[in-house]
């Protein structure tokens, strides 16, 4: 009996050994094998060099320069920041245990609304709340709806978007204003767009990387609004508001509200966010995030650097002075 | 994990004097039957994603396997079945952690092509089909945080038998009594070496493509043959008068999936108690 457990043990041990076999070893934890490994990454999954113009190998070579054996964790961070925002791209993030990187996509325009402005003068204080939507009547003859969504991380319900448009059927329109809506879910956007549209309609396609060649690219993904047939049919124009500031999911619910024939878009140039992040981690444990993916109108256009309005309104100083937000009047006089 | 730990202690250690303290089988040869066994399994896995991380996440799982099995003079037939559920992480970042869920599943055809001193010894070789099934959600790589994977193998196998005996004399073991007897005792070793290799996985981007609204994570997974595994285990058991047979198992499985892109590495190295119930 303790033969067989000795041999048994012994080729336990010479097999477990066999796991280098498959298992590669494991990436060296230094600055200069973490910038590689960081700059490789991107390199190969980025999906917006060609369309931005970035050369990455130039980059590379701009700040490989700048890495230095014996630099400290702090040291590597910044000099990693910098290069992930030659990007330029809000769904790129660096995340160590103790800072995380950003770009501030929001800062490229002006400022376009006024909160304290909106909540006192057109929400003022007897808005409803339904779901995740704040909204009033405005205009002098309170006859323009007004909705404010903050947030696409709120999760919308088609009951909520259905009893706003049912509420408000006696009004010449409805303004729904995304400005400063850094986006979300998805899925969202297709619970709002399913009550909004009378027919079938492509929003927009997605293209996601395939590969590891500028040009790998699988796809198009449509991404289609089909209309929900419990829906409050409210038939009226909607103007929908957007600034530097809508961002990711409310990007791509301003490209696809091009798309929908009663619906305007109006204001300042989105902030992007139209590749969808993918994450991953380095091997000092750093985790990543970046675009992996290009999403196009439906006639192919690009719109990663902003969707632009249909009629560029921008909040004056003088307005904003007088408590009047420059953008909803504008929307409210087209929608009259 | 303690108080997993204990759990499955109770369970064992409240079945285990029921099932071993009955009347003595009538069967002549105890080292032949048909089987129902229950295991309790503990894993230790070792996993390298590298679609998005070059870091080994490792961790324990714990589980239970299931297995109806035949062995004869001449066959040796078993399908089986568990799961396993754990918790993984890096050395480096302790506060990034891997969720598993695996479904472990093999079945096993074996036939006997060489013996030795009246079965003491056998040789036993066939076809072994066996896959795992994971979740694994790491919430560290964000849209990249829920991945699903199925890596399913046709192995060669083969399997060595020891067997020996003792007369045991009537006593208690701990609190189990024991009655007087040969009590027979079986060690095996079984290597699997692969014949075709597949891995269902993530494909490049490692994202479900969410932007139409629909999350559906298995859209964009692809299945791919090649690769690499091995598969090892090691058997001992313990014959008892009334026909069951207690049973360690030692098992290591590792695996490289197919490529050189966002290779997936696993490593199991498995240990499980169980009870084979004897069916006739």
């Amino acid at each position: 009996m303790n033969r067989g457990a000795v041999i048994c043990f012994c080729l336990s041990l010479l097999l477990v050994s066999c796991e280098t076999l498959i298992f590669e070893q494991e990436a060296t934890d230094n600055p200069r094998e973490n910038f590689d490994y960081l700059w490789r990454q991107c390199n190969e999954k980025y999906s917006f060099f060609e369309y931005k113009k970035i050369d990455w190998q130039a980059m590379n070579a701009k700040y490989a320069a700048q890495i230095k054996d014996k630099m400290t964790s702090d040291e590597l961070f910044k000099v990693l920041f910098s290069m992930l925002n030659e990007l330029q791209d809000g769904h790129v993030n660096l995340i160590s245990p103790f800072r995380q990187s950003r770009f501030d996509f929001d800062l490229l325009g002006p400022e376009n609304i006024d909160l304290r402005v909106v909540r006192e003068n057109y929400l003022k204080n007897d808005y409803i709340i339904t779901g995740p939507f704040q909204h009033n009547v405005v205009g002098a003859d309170k006859k323009i709806a007004y909705v404010r969504y903050n947030s696409f991380e709120d999760r919308v319900s088609p009951a909520h978007v259905a009893y706003i448009l049912s509420y408000y059927r006696n009004t010449q329109g409805l303004i729904l204003d995304i400005r400063q809506n850094g986006g979300g879910s998805a899925a969202n956007i297709f619970k709002i767009f399913n009550q909004l549209v009378s027919e079938k309609t492509l929003l927009y396609n997605s293209f996601l990387k395939s590969g590891p060649g500028k040009d790998d690219f699988a796809g198009p993904q449509p991404a289609y609004a089909e209309p929900d047939e419990n829906r409050f049919k409210y038939g009226k124009k909607i103007a929908v508001l957007i600034d530097r500031g809508t961002f990711s999911a409310a990007s791509f619910f301003a490209l696809g509200a091009r798309e929908v024939d009663n619906m305007i878009v109006i204001g300042d140039k989105s902030g992007g966010g139209l590749g969808l992040p993918n994450g991953g981690q380095m091997p000092n444990g750093w985790t990543y995030r970046f675009s992996i993916s290009q999403t196009l109108s439906p006639a192919g256009e690009n719109f990663e650097n902003g969707v632009p309005p249909d009629i560029q309104v921008i909040l004056t100083k003088s307005d904003r002075d007088r408590g009047v937000d420059t953008v909803i009047e504008r929307a409210i006089q087209e929608l009259k | 994990m303690k108080n997993i730990l204990l759990l499955y202690g109770l369970v064992f250690l409240g079945a285990t004097p029921r099932l071993v303290a009955q009347e003595k089988s009538t069967q002549t040869d105890l080292r032949y039957g048909k089987y129902l066994s229950v295991s309790t399994l503990l894993d230790y896995q070792g996993s390298k994603d590298q679609g998005v991380s070059p870091l080994i996440y490792r961790g324990l799982l714990f589980g239970g396997m299931a297995e109806l099995g035949f062995e004869g003079t001449r066959w040796d037939i078993a399908i089986d079945g568990g799961v396993g559920v754990g918790e993984s992480s890096v050395e480096k970042v302790a506060t990034f952690f891997s969720e598993t869920t695996t479904f472990f599943y093999n079945g096993r055809f074996l036939y006997k092509f060489w013996e030795k001193d009246e079965g003491k010894f056998d040789f036993r070789a066939g076809l072994h089909i066996g896959g795992y099934s994971s979740q694994r959600v790491t919430p560290a790589f964000l849209n990249a945080s829920l991945a699903w994977e199925s890596i399913n193998t046709l192995f060669a196998t083969g399997k060595l038998n020891w067997r020996t005996s003792h007369e045991q004399s009537a006593g208690k073991f701990l609190f189990i009594r024991q009655r007087a007897g040969t009590r027979h005792i079986k060690f095996s070793t079984q290597l699997s070496l692969p014949m075709l290799n597949s891995a269902w996985r993530p494909d490049y981007a490692y994202i479900d493509d969410f932007s139409d609204g629909e999350s559906d994570v298995f859209n964009n997974n692809k299945l791919q043959f090649g690769g690499l595994r091995f598969h090892w285990r090691s058997d001992g058991y313990y014959y008892l008068l009334n026909g069951n047979v207690l049973r360690f198992t030692y098992l290591w499985d590792a695996q490289r999936s197919p490529g050189e892109i966002n290779r997936l590495e696993l490593s199991h190295h498995q240990v499980q108690l169980g009870m084979m119930i004897r069916l006739n």
